[in-house]
C-alpha cells in the first residue's frame, strides 16, 4: 500500500506509538513513565517499556523530540519544532480521514 | 525483570538503561509477562535496527584501526589465496574465471562490512566493492598498468590501498557504533523549541 509522505511511515510498527508519544509531549516535557500514563489515559493504549524506548530512540534520532538535561535518572523529553510540524500534518490527515468516514457512515 | 535489560546492546544501556530501570520500577504493578515480552522484542529491535542520534560523536580510532585490519586481511587473502591462481601461466580458463569471481566477491564482501551501517543499501555496497575490485584487479586498464609498472606484491598492495581509499570515501569512515554518550558537560540541546507549547505548570503559575 502506497501512502503519501507524512514523514513517520518509515517507522513501521512504531508509527502509532510515535504519534501517541509526540501527542503526549505537546503538553510539555515528560519522562518515560509519565508518557506511558498519559498515553494510557488519552488513547487507552498500554505502551510497554521496550516499545516506548524503541520509539523514543527513533524520534530522538530523527530530531523530532529531544532529551531535556536533567539530574534525575528519569530524563524528560520534549517535542522539537520539526516534531510539532510533522505531528500537525499527521493529525490533520487523521482528522480528515475520521471526518470523511463519519460523514459516509451518516449517509449510509 | 531488570535482568532483561542486559539483552540490550551496551551502548543502548548506557544511553537509556537508567531511564528504563526507573520506568520498570514504576510499572511493578503490571502483569509481568507482557512487559517481559515487550522488553525482549525491544532488545531484538535495538540489535537489528540501531538508531543514530544526531548528537553522536564519531570514534575515529576504532573505526580506522578496524578498517586498516580489514584491508590487511583483504591483502593477505588476495596475495596468498587468489594470487597463485592468477600467477599460473597454464591454468585453465575456468579456474581463472572462478578466481576472478571469487576476488570480486571478496571485495564486495569486505565493502559490505565497511558500508553496511552507512545507510547505503546492502546490495549497492556489495556491488560497489565488486566493481572496484574488478576495476583494480587487472581486468581493466588500471589493473593492467599496475601489473606492468610494479612488482607483483607492490602492485597488489597499491591495489588494496586504492580500494581502501575508494571504500573509505564511500563510507566517510562513519563508525559502526550506533550510540554514544555525549561528551562531558555537553547538553543535548538546552534551547527550548520556539514552537513547543507552554508547559502546563507555567500556565498554572500564570493563572494563579
Amino acid at each position: 500500500m502506497q501512502r503519501s509522505s507524512t514523514g513517520l511511515q518509515d517507522l513501521g510498527r512504531f508509527e502509532e506509538p510515535a504519534v501517541l508519544i509526540m501527542t503526549s509531549l505537546l503538553e510539555g516535557p515528560r519522562h518515560g513513565y509519565a508518557i506511558v500514563q498519559d498515553v494510557e489515559e488519552v488513547a487507552g493504549v498500554r505502551l510497554g517499556p521496550g516499545t516506548l524506548y524503541a520509539t523514543l530512540a527513533r524520534l530522538e534520532a530523527r530530531g523530532l523530540i529531544e532529551a531535556v538535561p536533567s539530574d534525575d535518572r528519569r530524563r524528560p523529553y520534549r517535542i522539537t519544532a520539526a516534531g510539532t510540524t510533522l505531528l500537525r500534518g499527521r493529525l490533520e490527515r487523521m482528522g480528515a480521514i475520521a471526518r470523511t468516514g463519519l460523514q459516509r457512515m451518516a449517509r449510509g | 525483570m531488570r535482568a532483561l535489560l542486559w539483552l540490550y546492546p551496551r551502548a543502548w544501556r548506557r544511553h537509556y538503561g537508567a531511564e528504563m530501570e526507573a520506568v520498570l520500577r514504576q510499572m511493578r504493578g503490571r502483569r509481568s509477562l507482557p512487559v517481559a515480552l515487550d522488553l525482549v522484542r525491544g532488545a531484538a529491535d535495538a540489535h537489528l535496527h540501531p538508531q543514530r542520534p544526531r548528537w553522536r560523536r564519531p570514534r575515529w580510532l576504532p573505526a580506522v584501526l578496524g578498517f586498516v585490519a580489514l584491508v590487511a586481511v583483504r591483502f593477505a587473502a588476495d596475495w596468498f589465496v587468489l594470487g597463485p591462481a592468477f600467477r599460473l601461466v597454464h591454468v585453465a580458463a575456468v579456474v581463472r574465471i572462478g578466481a576472478t569471481v571469487l576476488e570480486a566477491a571478496l571485495g564486495g564482501g569486505f565493502a559490505l562490512l565497511v558500508l553496511r551501517r552507512t545507510g547505503l543499501p546492502r546490495a549497492m555496497a556489495f556491488a560497489a566493492g565488486c566493481l572496484l575490485e574488478l576495476a583494480l584487479g587487472g581486468g581493466l586498464s588500471l589493473g593492467v598498468l599496475l601489473d606492468r609498472w610494479l612488482a607483483p606484491a607492490l602492485a597488489e598492495a597499491l591495489r588494496c590501498v586504492l580500494w581502501a581509499v575508494a571504500i573509505a570515501w564511500l563510507a566517510r569512515l562513519r563508525p559502526p557504533r550506533p550510540w554514544h554518550e555525549p561528551p562531558e558537560g555537553a547538553p543535548v540541546s538546552a534551547k527550548p523549541s520556539p514552537h513547543a507549547p507552554e508547559p502546563l505548570s507555567a500556565r498554572a503559575r500564570r493563572a494563579g
